[in-house]
């Protein structure tokens, strides 16, 4: 019964999902390829989410910063027409390098921000990306001359809305590739995301983990005690911002194109609606809560606007359902927090009038 | 008087303002056109922008879940169509509606951001995400009768953009205007914004304006002398969410299309940078911020669209505001005077 | 031997007040140093200098030599005082809930495996290791805890052990600061600690022992230290020890002189605390009395005001005129004619962006219909400005508020003429019954007399009876009728007639006169 009680969202959701499979009339291999699928493009930046929770700034949008960098390395990986493995060793060290240095100053407003960090890091994931559009939409052509003069639309300036990033995806599709009910993927990406989730697995054992759990506990007795708090947050976020970036790069390594205005958006919605529906709140979030959220979290978003068609004879009814989902766990996660800490504050209220 | 020094925001967004018109002028564009276009969308937006007061005011911080307010007066808009209610009958029913609606969703979502004081903004703005998807699925559903709300094929479910101009489309825009060569003043949608502007200044000025800025500022002095929090704070949410039903009716009409479904997704942000730019702080707004503000957002954006086309850019007017909008609200954020309360009780 | 610390002429000052001056103390190594003083001393200042919190640095830094080993040292931020070996233990406990014992122990001073290349931060933390540690700190004071446990779960004296732990787990403590840590134990508890303490001490380490708790000073400490607004006024050696003389230095010996003539009051009670913490206990109020209520911090004594005005929990059930009030419920309070003026001017008093004729009237305006145009649309009527003005006008020069007008800022008048108008807005109010806390602190000494007066005043002319909150034991003598004392949440003692400050003191700390 206390498993139940802990595990109530995941628990729920996951009915859910039993309910919309078996409206949507899909069969389970389809299911479990789409969910396959999804889970490759979006695991990593869920797991991104876990460390800037722990130190208690709450869901970080400002993800989609993470994204932009490397949309960024990897628009200038075509532009200078790499190809072969080097694509990929380019692609990597520079949205490294572009993540951190965004990073870092995404934790600088987020920091000057306490107490209002998550609505701050959706407004530096809108402006980022809108500059981020800019950049590429009117400075190349008219400021920045590519060399690749293919990579632009016809007018001269701004790029293409799609590139073709084929030389990723060739050496993505190189390296275990398997096959299931007839069509090609690989597990190169599964690969990635496991030697991730290790590294994290690791980071939170390390010091870092450590002081990322104290400063989200208590940022006053923190610095009572000399940790630099500014200091753990910042690292926590620059973290956030590399993995997201790196997600991003099999999220384009699996599609073969790349979306240069749009593709980075939204990821951070389904991130975090993904933790929270895999029973993270915004205080406290595991690496298990992730792996769970993200396949319940897909498996509804797939299924439901079937089962919304084959219900209402309205596909859209589906759509409209999963995204209130996507937006209304969040609304519940924050809620369900402040009650907890209300209750908490009120505990300790009582210890100390003892 | 508490506002009358310009912040810097103000001070980025005048002398960009300039710098549009300055280019306007080079590329020759007619100047009188703009003033035109500026009145109307001053108005236009200007309501949507006022109704974020009340809330501000009371301390329950800018609302950015403004979809809720602006779904109610949608609603009323859909009702005042489907009896095919035509000019003012229908303007002032789609408003009535409009209000109605949006006073009992209001005593909801502040009964939901009483609980949660402190994190308005944050629940606010998911609360008018997740809100979107329920209408939409209501719009979905909702038996209406007038053919020309429905999707021609299928025939279940609202169309997104209904054309408001056979029912009350521009009906306020059209009212009273001046004509002065080919300079435009629709006075009577500009009275329509002033006069809400000077009730709301008015109600300022009244016992229960007074609580609600002595809310803001202290809560807790407030509660002690025995006045009821929750029950201000509610009026306050109620205030804000039906003037953005109003204000969304406004709108529509000024723009001639019943914007359903994602329609106002995106629209808090450019009302609460409008208001920032006015010179709004956290928890103090004022009917000039608001009206100020409007203007400078309204017509800034308004003189980059040719700018932008001139540029053979015509995608740069939208990035530009978009910056402008998330810029303005992450400086409000990041630089704005930490709640006073705070700094005294840390001894 | 010299001294471990030396503190020379020590000063510190916020905003021109100096909460501590000219301070000399000597620690030697090994030592038990107790400070007493009352609230406001200055004891927590001299603590935070020493911690080298932040907030004595961001308000100016402190005066005077802080000598360690005989060579000066500067301590500007936290991590120099701990590098100069010196620890504390809060009394407010630091600990973070959701971590383990062992955790917390060891925070920001993990043992790591391997130190990591790109960022210290990386290393991973070799756990067996901080366990070992963490348990040994732990043995070390005698403490049965297992150190894997989550700090959520342990009782209250436990965490101050792991608290305690964590503080000693610093390598090479010199000096260790321990702020009221027998506050919450209980006398097993206590025995356990204090024998900690010895046992810490014995080991060269030199302890600052502060404590309410006079008997537990006598008995561990080497060296008592009294300060008294500010001043360290008196040492004493261990043969030196009494309570009496402590008690002496702490209250100060001027010459107290009555300003209010007792009178035997009317025995009407108009308020009585029935059930006091679930016990059988009350307390009375009389109808036209002035009654101060005094403790140490941490007593009980602001249960009564901020209990039934719902800032805190107060566990009793009060009665007013016989009728039972809801704790909490403020408008029913208010509308009694129950007033409140909270010690947090601040925080639930003032409007400090506010204009000083919206403090002066906000909330009375039920009292006073003329302050509105339309009385009747009494929430939608308009403020009548002028009205309001000449009456502030009025009230800033009888209550002699220095301002340049009623328009003025709150957060711009001293902090003395804020409190003129916090009891001006009282006087507006009316009230029948009023609860003030700490009327008079942090209030430049002319205008402590003024407020008194008006107190007083509000007393006489209107009748209104008045409750006063407040650590100041000499002031509350002069102007009450009767005084109550706190101790451990319970009421102690009620003094009244002529009263003996001495007494009083003693009763502070859980004595009285005949067992002295």
């Amino acid at each position: 019964m206390k498993f139940v009680k802990n595990n109530i969202v995941p628990i729920g959701i996951f009915i859910l999902t039993v309910i919309a499979f078996h409206f949507s009339g899909m069969s389970l291999n389809y299911l479990s390829a789409e969910v396959y699928t999804r889970f490759i493009r979006n695991m990593l930046f869920t797991l991104a989410l876990i460390l800037p929770v722990t130190c208690g700034m709450g869901i970080n949008f400002a993800i989609i910063v993470g994204a932009i960098s490397a949309q960024m390395a990897v628009v200038f990986a075509l532009d200078l027409n790499l190809t072969g493995i080097w694509v990929l060793v380019f692609v990597v060290g520079v949205s490294v390098l572009l993540s951190v240095i965004f990073g870092a100053l995404v934790a600088l407003l987020l920091n000057k921000a306490r107490g209002n960090e998550m609505i701050v890091s959706i407004m530096i994931g809108q402006l980022s990306s809108v500059i981020y559009q800019f950049i590429f939409m009117v400075a190349y052509g008219t400021v920045i001359h590519p060399l690749n003069k293919e990579i632009l639309l016809e007018r001269g300036i701004g790029v293409r809305s799609m590139l073709d990033a084929k030389n990723i995806s060739e050496v993505f599709e190189e390296i275990l590739p398997f096959q299931f009910e007839g069509k090609h993927y690989t597990l190169f990406p599964v690969l990635i995301i496991l030697v991730f989730s290790l590294i994290l697995f690791y980071l939170q054992r390390a010091k870092i983990g450590v002081l990322a759990k104290a400063v989200g506990s208590n940022l006053n007795h923190a610095n009572t005690l000399g940790i630099q708090s500014n200091r753990v947050r910042s690292i926590c976020i620059i973290i956030s911002t590399v993995f997201a970036a790196m997600s991003q790069i099999i999220l384009i390594g699996d599609f073969g194109t790349i979306n240069v205005y749009t593709g980075h958006l939204g990821l951070d919605t389904f991130a975090a609606a993904a933790i929270l529906v895999g029973g993270a709140s915004i205080k406290e979030a595991k690496m298990r809560n992730c792996f769970v959220g993200v396949i319940l979290f897909h498996a509804l978003f797939i299924t439901s606007p079937m089962a919304g068609q084959n219900l209402f004879n309205n596909p859209s009814v589906g759509e409209y359902f999963r995204s209130f989902l996507a937006y209304g766990v969040i609304v519940i996660a924050i809620i369900m927090n402040l009650r907890k800490e209300k209750m908490e504050k009120e505990r300790i209220l009582r210890e100390t009038l003892k | 008087m508490k506002n009358k020094k310009i912040n810097p925001p103000q001070l980025i967004m005048a002398a960009y303002m300039l710098v549009l018109l300055a280019v306007t002028v080079v590329i020759d564009m007619n100047l009188v056109d703009i003033i035109n276009d500026a009145l109307i969308k001053w108005a236009m937006n200007g309501v949507i922008v006022l109704s974020l007061i009340p809330m501000i005011n009371v301390g329950a911080g800018r609302n950015f879940g403004m979809a809720v307010g602006l779904s109610a007066g949608l609603l009323g808009m859909v009702f005042a169509v489907n009896l095919r209610l035509t000019s003012w009958a229908g303007l002032i029913s789609s408003m009535a509606v409009g209000s109605l609606i949006a006073a009992a969703l209001g005593f909801l979502y502040a009964k939901i951001l009483n609980q949660l004081k402190m994190n308005e903004e944050i629940v606010g703005t998911f609360i008018g995400y997740s809100f979107i998807p329920v209408m939409n699925i209501f719009y979905t559903f909702v038996p209406v009768t007038n053919r020309q709300m429905l999707y021609p094929i299928g025939g279940q479910g609202l169309r997104p953009k209904v054309n408001l101009d056979i029912y009350f489309g521009q009906i306020l825009d059209n009212l009273w205007q001046i004509k002065i060569g080919k300079l435009v003043i629709p006075l009577g949608l500009l009275l329509f914004l002033w006069g809400i502007g000077a009730l709301l200044w008015a109600f300022s000025k009244t016992r229960t304006g007074m609580i609600f800025s002595a809310i803001a500022e202290n809560e807790r002095f407030v509660q002690i002398v025995g006045i009821s929090v929750n029950r201000y704070r509610t009026i306050g949410i109620m205030m804000s969410t039906i003037l953005a039903a109003v204000g969304v009716v406004v709108y529509s009409q000024s723009y001639g299309i019943l914007h359903l479904y994602d329609g106002p997704f995106m629209m808090s942000f450019p009302a609460v940078s409008a208001i920032v730019i006015g010179g709004a702080g956290k928890k103090n707004a004022t009917v000039i911020n608001a009206l100020v503000g409007t203007f400078l957002y309204q017509t800034t954006y308004l003189l980059s669209i040719p700018v932008a086309n001139a540029l053979l850019i015509p995608e740069m007017a939208e990035i530009l505001r978009t910056i402008v909008t998330s810029g303005i609200i992450l400086y409000a954020f990041i630089f704005e005077r930490k709640d006073s309360r705070h700094e005294v009780r840390e001894k | 031997m010299g001294g471990m610390l030396e503190v020379k002429n020590l000063s510190k000052q916020f905003d021109g007040n100096y909460v501590l001056k000219n301070i000399n103390l000597k620690i030697k190594e090994g030592e038990v140093y107790g400070i007493i003083g009352a609230n406001g001393s200055g004891k927590s200042t001299l603590m935070n200098i020493l911690n080298g919190k932040a907030l004595i640095s961001e308000t100016g830094g402190y005066e005077g030599k802080i000598l360690i080993d005989g060579t000066e040292v500067s301590i500007k931020n936290h991590s120099q005082s701990v590098a100069y070996g010196i620890a504390m233990v809060h009394q407010e406990l630091a600990l973070f809930q959701g971590l383990s014992a062992t955790r917390n122990i060891k925070i920001n001073r993990e043992n790591v495996r391997r130190k990591s290349v790109i960022l210290p931060e990386f290393s991973y933390v070799d756990y067996k290791k901080d366990e070992e540690e963490a348990k040994k700190a732990l043995e070390m004071i005698g403490a049965q805890i297992d150190p894997d446990r989550m700090i959520d779960g342990l009782s209250l004296n436990q965490k101050q052990f792991v608290e305690l732990a964590r503080e000693l787990d610093h390598a090479g403590i010199r000096l260790l600061i321990l702020d009221e840590p027998t506050s919450s134990l209980n006398i097993t508890e206590t025995r356990r600690l204090l024998q900690c303490i010895r046992e810490i001490a014995a080991k060269g380490i030199a302890v600052i022992f502060i404590s309410h708790r006079l008997e537990e000073v006598m008995e561990i400490c080497d060296v008592v230290a009294v300060l008294r607004d500010g001043e360290l006024v008196s040492t004493y050696e261990k043969a030196g020890f009494s309570v009496g003389r402590f008690a002496d230095d702490m209250v100060g010996r001027e010459i107290v002189k009555a300003e209010r003539k007792k009178e035997v009051r009317s025995k009407e009670v108009l308020l009585s605390y029935d059930r006091i913490q679930g016990t059988d206990k009350s307390l009375s109020i009389y109808k036209g009395e002035v009654v101060g209520i005094t403790g140490l911090a941490g007593q009980g004594q602001e249960q009564f005001s901020e209990g039934l005005f719902g800032l805190k929990d107060g566990d009793y059930q009060a009665v007013f005129r016989g009728e039972a009030l809801k704790a909490g419920d403020n408008s029913e309070l208010v509308k009694r004619g129950i007033y409140y003026l909270s010690e947090d001017r601040a925080g639930t008093s003032l409007f400090l962006e506010s204009p000083i004729w919206k403090n002066m009237i906000f909330g009375t305006e039920h009292k006073h219909p003329e302050f509105m145009s339309i009385p009747k649309v009494r929430p939608l009527s308009f403020l009548r400005k002028k009205v309001i003005r000449e009456y502030t006008e009025k009230m800033i020069e009888e209550l002699n508020i220095l301002c340049s007008g009623p328009d003025q800022k709150l957060r711009e008048l001293s902090g003395g003429n804020q409190q003129k108008v916090c009891i001006g807005r009282a006087i507006t109010f009316e009230p029948e019954l009023l609860f003030v806390g700490e009327p008079t602190r942090g209030i430049d000494i002319f205008s402590k007399e003024l407020i008194l007066n008006w107190l007083l005043e509000m007393n006489h002319k209107n009748g209104a009876t008045v409750v006063i909150t407040s650590g100041e034991i000499e002031e509350l003598i002069r102007i009450c009728d009767r005084v109550v004392v706190m101790y451990q949440g319970q009421v102690f003692q009620t003094f009244e007639g002529e009263m003996d400050p001495e007494e009083i003191m003693l009763s502070l700390y859980g004595r009285t006169a005949d067992e002295k």
